[in-house]
């Protein structure tokens, strides 16, 4: 039977290494499009250098990104780091930031989308029009996320491949055309052009390149074995990033170079399209000024314009999910209002969070059109957001030294007892120094930053008190937001995987239950690790035959059209292991297959150590099943 | 080969085709010590991952 159903369906892991690649890089890559010209706004002739430094603070939240998401494969990223090393307080802090980076995201993207599409009207890269089709993508993408629509994951899997080579193409070409050394020295005037306070700003504010760093966490919970497809995929991205961000800019600095406009030293990158500039529209510039002419000129400005509005349009999409997932989880966790994750009675989406998170509070911000407002107020929330979770990261692991990791990031200095993060000490240092050089440089960000957090604040501070009557610091998770039978509705099932007819029975009645319910199963196959093997271990012939086992899961479940999420646990007892799981899902009941044992004098249990283990330990309800064949 | 591999084996090329390009530009504009230094160290990050991949990393 498993075997016909293999055949029947087209099996694929989802969100596997390239799928977790492609997505993270459809967002961070998409940074590039805005990010250029509103970093060389202050960096001016060290743009190049500036995405170097940004770009190693980067790597340094990635790697702190890929051991925490690693250590707890839940969305919310920072938030849940906080969570777990400080307080629900701290947790709060860390999730309003990021809430405040998704709106802005929103924001940004949404806003150059219009810049990208001028190539075919030419006002869309000016107030107000661009600001009207800002507002416009945003309203869409609003009603259509609030409808329900699928993201395609191919072809947004597609679109980065495209994206990426596209990029790689522009540099290709720059190199040859364009980049000059000599202009690149002359560029730089220090002290002068750019100033020393304007350097400062420049590095948060290129950082907003690297937006999307949350991506993987947040698709985490759906990862099929988040040990290795996490960290692989944090990697990739980064050396993907690297090769456009640390070379891209050095072509655009080589064809728009440092010039008297004005009376200034200045760059064409830097200045709004009033005054003859690509701020709006920086690699439209790049391609304008490549040296190329006539039709392929034309034919690569429609295409670079056509490919960067789609790209911005999906991240911008991305935002819309981002916010709308951080707010349910934080309504989840009694940080705001139950409301907020109240589903709409037709199309079933948290449709209030949408509107108000993806759509209200972003048009607030791109209603003033002020490309570098919007830039310096994302760096306010990413830097804060980063530095809450190099610190979460730090944290636990002075608390918890000697706590077995799945996966350990590096480098790291041993002193004592605690293996220092390095990473996490230096990310955290720079990203706190970056927020601090926002707030004291930008007097609109920081106030409209600083408002933002303390209005957040004060409503946390409110309705924990009055609503939630529990003390600000302490975790309080809401009950599953189901309909009036809640006892008897399992809407979150996991089913323990194994090789064998016992495991696939389980599969076939927990779908059964599962089609019939409109629930989620999840597929957990637990690799034991022997205990003198690192957990992190390489085990080909288990995770093959896990893997095996996995697509045979998703693929019984399509049968029955039912969703089943796979994923492969690294533990040292698979009885503790599918607990863990049960309890982190916040799973209504567990389905677990079982070989009937004959009852001799010499054997006390029925069924065997792991299904043993289970009933007695989880904290859901467990149905066991055992074949009808194996009745004596 | 995992996909993995596969990518870090294709990212790292393309480093070392960048250090190759920026080398070769640079020479052909008469010298430079800033492009010789960015192509010689695109090149060094190229081979040195791809070395480290061969290593098993």
């Amino acid at each position: 039977m498993p075997s016909r159903r293999r055949r029947q369906v087209e099996l694929e892991r989802v969100l596997g290494t390239p799928a977790l690649f492609a997505t993270a890089y459809g967002n961070v890559g998409s940074s590039i499009y805005y990010a250029l010209g509103l970093t060389a706004v202050y960096a001016l002739g060290l743009t190049p250098l500036v995405f170097v430094a940004a770009g190693i603070i980067f790597a340094a939240t990635a790697a702190t990104y890929a051991e925490g998401t690693v250590r707890f494969p839940e969305a919310g990223g920072s938030s849940s780091f906080a969570r777990h090393a400080f307080n629900e307080l701290v947790s709060f802090g860390a999730a309003w930031a990021q809430m405040l980076v998704y709106v802005v995201t929103v924001a940004t993207s949404a806003f150059f989308v219009p810049h990208y599409l001028s190539i075919f009207w030419e006002p869309l890269r000016e107030n107000p029009w661009d600001v009207v089709g800002g507002i416009v993508v945003i309203v869409v993408l609003v009603v259509l996320n609030i409808i329900g629509i699928q993201e395609a994951a191919r072809l947004s899997i597609t679109l980065a491949v495209i994206d990426f080579a596209t990029q790689v193409l522009l540099v290709a070409l720059g190199l040859v055309l364009v980049f000059s050394p000599e202009i690149l020295v002359d560029n730089v005037h220090f002290g002068v052009a750019p100033t020393w306070g304007n350097l400062a700003i420049a590095v948060p504010v290129a950082m907003l390149a690297y937006t999307g760093v949350e991506t993987v966490s947040n698709l985490a919970e759906e990862v099929r074995d988040p040990v290795k497809n996490v960290p692989d995929a944090y990697k990739l991205v980064r050396w993907a990033v690297f090769a456009i961000y640390f070379t891209l800019p050095l072509v655009a600095l080589s064809a728009l170079p440092v010039v008297e406009i004005g009376g200034e030293l200045t760059t064409l990158l830097a200045l709004p399209p009033e005054e003859g500039g690509y701020a709006n529209d920086p690699i439209l510039g790049v391609v304008q000024n490549l040296g190329l002419e006539g039709a392929l000129l034309e034919a690569l400005e429609i295409y670079v314009g056509l490919l960067a509005a789609t790209i911005l349009f999906i991240a911008t999409n991305a935002g819309v999910i981002g916010a709308s997932r951080i707010t349910y989880a934080m309504a989840t966790y009694r940080q705001i209002p139950e409301v907020f994750r109240r589903l709409h009675p037709r199309f079933k989406t948290p449709w209030l969070s949408i509107v108000l998170f993806a759509g209200v509070a972003p048009i607030a911000v791109i209603l003033p059109g002020d490309v570098n407002f919007v830039g310096t107020l994302y760096s306010f929330g990413a830097t804060l957001s980063f530095t809450i979770a190099h610190a979460s990261l730090v944290r636990m692991r002075m608390t918890s030294p000697n706590e077995e990791l799945l996966y350990r990031a590096r480098p790291n200095l041993r002193v004592g007892a605690v293996d220092w993060p390095l990473f996490a000490l230096f990310g955290g240092i720079a990203t706190g120094v970056s927020f601090a050089v926002i707030v004291v440089q930008n007097p609109a960000t920081r106030w409209a930053g600083l408002g933002w957090i303390a209005g957040g604040l004060l409503f946390y501070v409110a309705y924990r008190r009055r609503f939630v009557q529990a003390p600000l610091t302490e975790t309080v998770k809401a009950p599953p937001a189901y309909g009036p039978a809640l006892a008897l509705e399992y809407r979150r099932l996991l089913v323990p995987v194994l090789s064998g007819r016992a495991s696939d029975d389980a599969l076939d009645i927990a779908a059964g239950l599962a089609a019939e319910r409109g629930a989620q199963i999840t597929a957990v196959y637990v690799v034991e690790i022997p205990l003198d093997l690192p957990l992190s271990a390489d085990m080909p012939a288990e995770e093959a035959l896990a893997n095996r086992e996995l697509d045979e899961a998703r693929a019984i479940g399509e049968s029955y059209g039912v969703t089943v999420i796979p994923r492969l646990v690294r533990a040292r007892s698979a009885g503790a292991a599918i607990v863990r799981e049960a309890e982190r899902r916040a799973t209504e009941l567990i389905v677990i297959g079982a070989p009937r044992k004959d009852l001799t004098r010499g054997k006390r249990a029925i069924f065997g150590r792991t299904v043993d283990f289970v009933l007695k330990n989880a904290s859901c309800r467990v149905l066991v099943t055992a074949l009808k064949e194996d009745a004596a | 080969m995992s996909f993995y591999r596969a990518a870090v084996a294709v990212l790292a090329l393309l480093f070392v085709g960048i250090g190759v390009a920026l080398l070769a530009v640079t020479a052909a504009h008469g010298g430079g010590v800033l492009g010789f230094l960015l192509g010689g160290m695109f090149i060094a990050l190229g081979v040195g991952r791809l070395t480290l991949l061969r290593r098993g990393g």
